[in-house]
């Protein structure tokens, strides 16, 4: 205070460049917020343009998959219960009525064979489209007719096990979940080479927890993401977008001993729970 | 001495209109800025008071200069802390600069009647200074976390504020040195009348912003309701 206590310019310069340090201060205050600010919202549009095009990528990704579903179907219609049904009628035609009584029950019996035939064509497809156990007992009995299907062919060992499961998910969610666990074990089939998968589910603090274990080749959530940007992996960005749809997480690493590979798909308890 | 004494007329005269220009803003756009609240209500209202004050100041000076400058800087203060606390969002945040404006003018009132005035009340003016930067740092660190996707200076507050932040900073060594040595101050009070007045200029821009930002928002609830022209 002695400084102030001095008599006229003192003060005088006291009074000046404290004025000229308070302008500076708030110059720089306000330049460096404007600064800071722009920097932050280039930050988030660059973030939210990633994530756009991640979208897009996803979007064409569920389109294409949707397209080859359609073509399959299509395939399965016309080369299957097409050329089926055409037989039948061949043995259906005109003429039937003028041939004796026996060739007539043979041709009968023939068709009856064939639209039986189509019939469970039919069926395939469409319990393909939607598994009837999943829509009637669940995601638990799904997955474990899936499961004892698999170990039935006898080429891999199968197992699936449910330890906490007592009330159901909203139907269309473990429709999601059906479809992202078939997609990983189609994957694992194919090209992971694997003697044994294992899953397993359980709760644990608000989540839901499905766990799939295999010995085989793998890949860890690097290269998930990695895929997931690229051009391919159609499979992977279609598991993406429907652990998006549910609001999940799916996790790729390999196991403590690193002898296992295991993915963890993690749901909110929650919001499944009704 | 002549030189300076009619910069600081010219400077005075410029402040004293400047406190018009928010009014008259305000009367041009009033059907837009009537829907805006009470931020802009309580500028206009301070701008106004202000000119009064100021066209009236050797005559209220000289009636009783303790009164005078008591009042001048509680007023400012309750008018610039009642606009801040509109601006600012968060509940907690409110309620700090609401105690602690009870406070200041607890304070205020104790210090009227207790301490011996001189030239100019330092101290309150000092508080008052430092509770508004308070309150303008709560305002700012809590926009920072809500950016919405806007230029902070696309936003009209931010230059009413600014305005605020320049003129008390600025005039902050003054109002503080004017209590020890009156009379070094006095040669450079004119530069205190030229940030009052930038201050004025920021938040009539402010004003004007909440004017257009008005039109905005009639835009977009003119397009939220599709089809409206052909019921």
């Amino acid at each position: 205070m002695f400084f102030l206590q001095t008599n006229g310019p003192s003060v005088s310069t006291v009074l000046l460049l404290g004025t000229a340090g308070m302008v500076v201060l708030v110059v720089s205050i306000i330049i460096f917020l404007i600064m800071h600010q722009r920097r932050v919202l280039r930050f988030q549009n660059r973030i939210a343009q990633m994530e756009q095009e991640q979208q897009k990528i996803l979007l064409n990704a569920s389109i294409k998959l949707q397209e080859e579903e359609r073509q399959r179907l299509a395939a399965d219609l016309h080369d299957d219960a097409g050329p089926l049904l055409a037989t039948a009628r061949l043995y259906l035609n005109e003429n039937l009525v003028n041939q004796d009584k026996a060739t007539q029950l043979q041709a009968i019996f023939q068709a009856r064979q064939i639209i039986d035939d189509t019939i469970q064509l039919v069926r395939n497809i469409s319990h393909s489209l939607m598994p009837p156990t999943l829509k009637n007992f669940g995601l638990e009995s799904a997955i474990n007719d899936l499961f004892q299907k698999i170990s039935g062919s006898g080429t891999i060992n199968a197992s699936s096990r449910f330890h906490e499961y007592k009330e159901r998910l909203k139907e269309e969610k473990e429709l999601i979940i059906f479809r992202v666990v078939q997609e990983l074990i189609n994957n694992i089939l194919k090209h992971s080479n694997s003697s044994f998968i294992h899953l397993t589910q359980n709760v644990h603090a608000d989540k839901f927890y499905l766990r799939i274990h295999h010995d085989g080749r793998g890949i860890v959530q690097s290269d998930f993401d990695k895929l997931n940007k690229s051009n391919i992996g159609l499979g992977l960005k279609n598991i993406s977008s429907r652990m998006r749809l549910v609001q999940g997480n799916i996790n790729f690493e390999k196991d403590i001993s690193q002898t296992y590979y295991k993915v963890t798909i993690e749901l909110p308890k929650d919001e499944p729970y009704q | 001495m002549p030189n300076l004494l009619t910069i600081e007329t010219i400077c005075f005269e410029v402040l004293k209109y400047s406190f018009l220009v928010p009014v008259l803003l305000f009367l041009v756009f009033y059907n837009k800025l009537k829907l805006r609240g009470y931020v802009t209500f309580s500028l206009v209202a301070y701008s106004l008071l202000f000119f009064l004050f100021l066209f009236f100041d050797k005559s209220l000076s000289d009636l009783n200069r303790h009164i005078y400058t008591t009042s001048y800087t509680t007023i400012e203060y309750i008018f610039f802390s009642w606009a801040l606390l509109l601006m600012i969002e968060n509940k907690r945040a409110k309620q700090l600069v609401v105690i602690l404006s009870i406070l200041f003018i607890i304070f205020q009132v104790t210090y009227f009647f207790t301490a011996k005035f001189k030239t100019i009340d330092s101290v309150p003016i000092g508080i008052e200074s430092i509770l508004i930067f308070t309150y303008v740092i709560l305002l700012f660190s809590e926009q920072f976390k809500n950016t919405k996707n806007k230029y902070i200076y696309q936003n009209p507050w931010f230059f009413i504020v600014t305005g605020i932040l320049i003129y008390l900073s600025c005039s902050f060594f003054f109002n503080i040195l004017a209590g020890i040595d009156k009379e070094s101050v006095r040669g450079y009070w004119f530069l205190t009348y030229i940030f009052e007045t930038i201050k004025n200029i920021l938040v009539s821009i402010g004003i004007y912003l909440y004017s257009s930002k008005s039109k905005d928002d009639a835009k977009k609830n003119s397009r939220s309701i599709p089809y409206l022209d052909m019921i």
